[in-house]
């Protein structure tokens, strides 16, 4: 009777659900502030591994990597819940784009991360017209970061389980950062990283938490 | 079960009030251990009501503790004491309260009290879920030598001497257990050797031991379960270079005690300590360079003493009291190795020291011969040094009130009430010079009855409830303590001990537990919340010219909490001993998880990374470490 007791309390196994992860891509035509009006016609930026995080449940963590050797698992939840691991050079303005199927736990979710690759480098290409006057641009640059606290509220159910989960890039905003009315300093006729601040401030905006966006998808 | 002692009689003048102390404390003389499968001073501790252990790293490392809600880890949250010298290492580099049991030789231990709760005055440091003591000492003068080997690979010879007209504390004792144990990384090697001696001394009863103990051992460390189920590995098995460790350890202490109207007790005690652990539970999770490999050291020398009197007052009043003191010096490194041993960075080289002193009172009094209550209050004074070259000195201070009220205590239905406050010292890397040092403090009431319906049977039950407003926490990865928030933990326990026909012992105990923290609901992790140990006992048989001790244990553990919505599987082991004595000779054999279920002793959720080859994932998945398998030991013993 005792074991009959104990089995029917078993064990609790959160289902691990596949869920399909897709890039959506972005428009060309973007204004990313007043009086400036940018067409891309190239832009690429290399993705590393995207992550999905559980809510916190206590105040605290226990760290399960190197240094906390003592008791392994002692880490709440807060940590990854859901994951898609890989490498992936995306063509933005290339239409949507399957990057594979997640692995997820079921439960609820409460932030995203992804990592942007240095190599290869990120490419944004176009002509930016600025108070009537289009002038072609040609960035590149090499972010090496992850990207973290991306909302991703939701609750993953196993019968209910997502239809899949978006990653999107705001073009507009990854672009705002930049002084469009920069000179063109070496006078080449191609606004370049080289030019005034714009190396760090289309870096900036490439890596800013609001450009990149984690949606589920309902089922 | 009460012991026998003769030797105690200052023990038993202190105590000749206390008829029982709650529904769940017990008492186990040598001829009980003899009867318990197992034979080591851990094995022993699992006679407690409401405890499970778990020795998930290997044969020579300290048994981590669950006790009423408790995940105790490596002692933590239990006071273990060995002829009242306090057992639990302050501060030890791979865990507070470090408790390593391996020291004592199992055949020199005499009796065992266990005491869930903390109601107890005398109950200090790290008595936050229960505390128990053992004591050491041969039953029958005269020698005896057992040597005898098992399937496991596995080889033990004790050799133990009382001699004739000595009282039990005076022995000598020396032993050699070492096996290649089953599975990959499991062999180890203890030496113990040790003597006490008991007598009078100048008008004074006195007492004194002196133990040596020096073993290394392997660690198979975790396995993930999905590579167990993708036939990766199999369940003995265990990952390259998973660790190991080297102990070493020597503890003396002489006691003196005396007084006939007021009786007391004086003990000196010290010790040193030398300990070593490699690890690695994550594989290349958090380095893909170095591996997450690392070795931990402590060194330490412990030295205190202990005072209690007592005095029998009229009209049933008995006033007790008593001094602790003790410091503790240590000298502990924590380094990342590679996985040939090597180092490769130091993380941690920290001399510290820590005080306790405490006081205690307490004042048992029958005030009717269906009542007695015994208020009792306990002041502590908890210093740290943290910093080598800072004078500055870190301290707590901590007043522990205790009560208990028993109702009918020589009826046949004993009734009792217990409110108590635990401690546990802060850890000294947590801790910063000239500030107050936090301490985790519980608060914790029994309630509780022993029936006797027939002289045969006994039957007990206790509900017990454990607040903690702040769980203080040390975070290894942060050095740092940690508030957690407040958690509460409620539960029973209940058992049936009946002697249906002498010396059989037929005995139950059932411990449900549910811990949680107050503000989010969440289970606190790995502590059991289900566990029923039950067994079958003679303790001395006579079978024909033989004379028969046996027992036959199982126990059954429900799922646990795990971290992150997750929960264990439920175990079940029976295990096995029976001992034949034939005049001067004896034969015994052991029987491990006589069932042959591979069950998991230890399982955990977390990332790791094995496999260089594959991905890096930081999802969280299933580790565990596989459970103590079948094994049979065989060992001849012969009197002399």
């Amino acid at each position: 009777m005792l074991l009959t007791l104990l089995l029917a309390c078993g064990t609790t196994d959160r289902a691990l659900l596949s869920v399909p992860v897709t890039f959506k891509g972005a428009t060309a035509d973007v204004a990313p502030v007043d009086g400036v009006a940018v067409t891309l016609t190239e832009a690429s930026v290399t993705v590393f591994d995207v992550r999905m995080e559980g809510l916190a449940q206590t105040a605290w963590r226990w760290s399960p990597i190197a240094t906390a050797q003592a008791h392994p698992g002692h880490d709440f939840a807060g940590d990854v819940a859901g994951e898609l691991t890989g490498t992936w050079t995306l063509d933005l303005l290339g239409g949507d784009a399957l990057l594979g199927d997640a692995s997820c736990y079921e439960g609820e979710y409460a932030t995203g991360r992804i990592s942007l690759l240095a190599d290869p480098v990120s490419v944004f290409a176009g002509t930016a017209t600025v108070d009537g006057v289009a002038t072609p641009f040609r960035f590149e640059v090499a972010p090496d970061q992850e990207i973290t606290g991306l909302s991703f509220e939701t609750t993953m159910a196993a019968d209910t389980p997502p239809s899949g989960i978006s990653l999107s890039v705001d073009l507009a905003h990854a672009l705002s950062f930049a002084d469009w009315r920069t000179i063109d300093a070496d006078a080449d006729g191609t606004l370049t990283t080289a030019d005034g601040a714009l190396a760090n401030t289309v870096l900036f905006g490439l890596v800013a938490t609001p450009t990149w966006t984690l949606t589920p998808e309902p089922s | 079960m009460e012991p026998a002692d003769d030797s105690t009689g200052e023990e038993i003048v202190i105590e000749a009030q206390r008829p029982q102390d709650s529904a769940t404390d017990r008492a186990l003389d040598r001829a009980a251990i003899e009867a318990l499968p197992g034979r080591s001073a851990d094995d022993m501790l699992r006679a407690m009501p409401g405890l499970h252990q778990s020795a998930h790293g290997g044969h020579g490392k300290a048994y981590q503790y669950f006790l009423r809600g408790f995940d105790a880890v490596h002692g933590s949250d239990i006071a273990v004491s060995l002829e009242g010298v306090p057992l639990n290492e302050v501060s030890n580099v791979h865990g507070h309260g470090y408790l390593d049991l391996h020291f004592i030789p199992p055949a020199v231990v005499r009796g065992l009290t266990l005491r869930p709760g903390t109601w107890r005055a005398d109950a200090g440091d790290f008595a936050v879920a229960g505390s128990a003591d053992f004591s050491l000492g041969l039953e029958e003068p005269g020698g005896q030598v057992w040597i005898g080997g098992g399937t496991d690979v596995s080889g033990a010879a004790t050799l133990a001497w009382r001699p004739k007209k000595s009282k039990p504390g005076t022995f000598l004792v020396a032993d050699v257990d070492l096996g290649q144990g089953v599975g990959d990384a499991r062999s180890w090697r203890q030496l113990r050797a040790g003597g006490g001696w008991e007598g009078d001394l100048g008008g004074v009863r006195a007492r004194g031991f002196l133990l040596a103990y020096d073993g290394v051992f392997e660690s198979p460390g975790v396995l993930r379960e999905d590579d167990l189920a993708a036939g990766e590995v199999e369940f003995y098995d265990a990952y390259p270079a998973a660790g190991g460790g080297a102990s070493r350890r020597v503890l003396a202490s002489a006691l003196v005690s005396g007084g006939d109207r007021v009786p007391w007790r004086a003990t000196l005690y010290g010790g040193w300590r030398d300990l070593r652990l490699v690890q690695n539970y994550t594989g290349f999770y958090g380095d893909e360079e170095h591996g997450d490999g690392s070795a931990q050291a402590h060194h330490a020398a412990l030295a205190g003493g202990r005072f209690e009197a007592g005095w029998a007052g009229p009209l049933g009043l008995v006033l007790k009291g008593g001094l602790d003191a003790r410091g503790d010096f240590f000298r502990q490194t924590e380094e990342g190795v590679l996985s040939d041993g090597g180092v490769w960075e130091t993380t941690l080289d920290a001399n510290a020291q820590q005080g306790d002193l405490g006081a205690w009172i307490a004042a048992p009094w029958s005030i009717s011969p269906w009542l007695r209550i015994e208020p009792g209050l306990r002041a502590e004074l908890l210093l740290v040094h943290p910093e080598e070259g800072d004078p500055g000195v870190a301290w707590a201070p901590v007043l522990a009130p205790k009560a208990a009220v028993t109702l009918f205590p020589r009826g046949p239905v004993t009734a009792f009430a217990a409110y108590g406050r635990g401690f546990r010292s802060p850890e000294a890397r947590g801790t910063e010079p000239g500030e107050i040092a936090p301490v985790a403090l519980s608060d914790s009431a029994e309630l509780g009855a022993r029936a006797h319906p027939t002289g045969w049977l006994e039957v007990r039950a206790a509900g017990f409830a454990t607040l903690i407003s702040d769980e203080i926490v040390f975070d290894h990865a942060a050095a740092r303590f940690l508030a957690t928030g407040s958690t509460r933990r409620v539960g029973v326990d209940g058992g049936v001990t009946a002697h249906p026909i002498e010396p059989l012992r037929v005995e139950v105990d059932v411990t449900w537990s549910d811990g949680v923290y107050v503000a989010t609901g969440e289970p606190i992790p790995y502590a059991p919340r289900l566990l029923v140990v039950g067994g079958v006992y003679t303790d001395d048989l006579p079978v024909g010219p033989l004379h028969l001790t046996a027992g036959v244990r199982a126990w059954l553990l429900g799922p646990r909490p795990l971290p992150g919505g997750f929960s264990s599987h439920a175990a079940g082991v029976v295990d096995v001993t029976a001992r034949a004595d034939w005049k001067r000779w004896s034969l015994s054999l052991d029987l491990d998880n006589v069932l042959g279920s591979q069950w998991r002793d230890g399982e955990f959720v977390f990332p790791s990374h094995w496999d260089l080859d594959e991905a890096r994932s930081e999802l969280p998945v299933r580790h565990f470490t596989a459970g103590a398998p079948t094994v049979a030991r065989l060992a001849i013993g012969r009197s002399f």
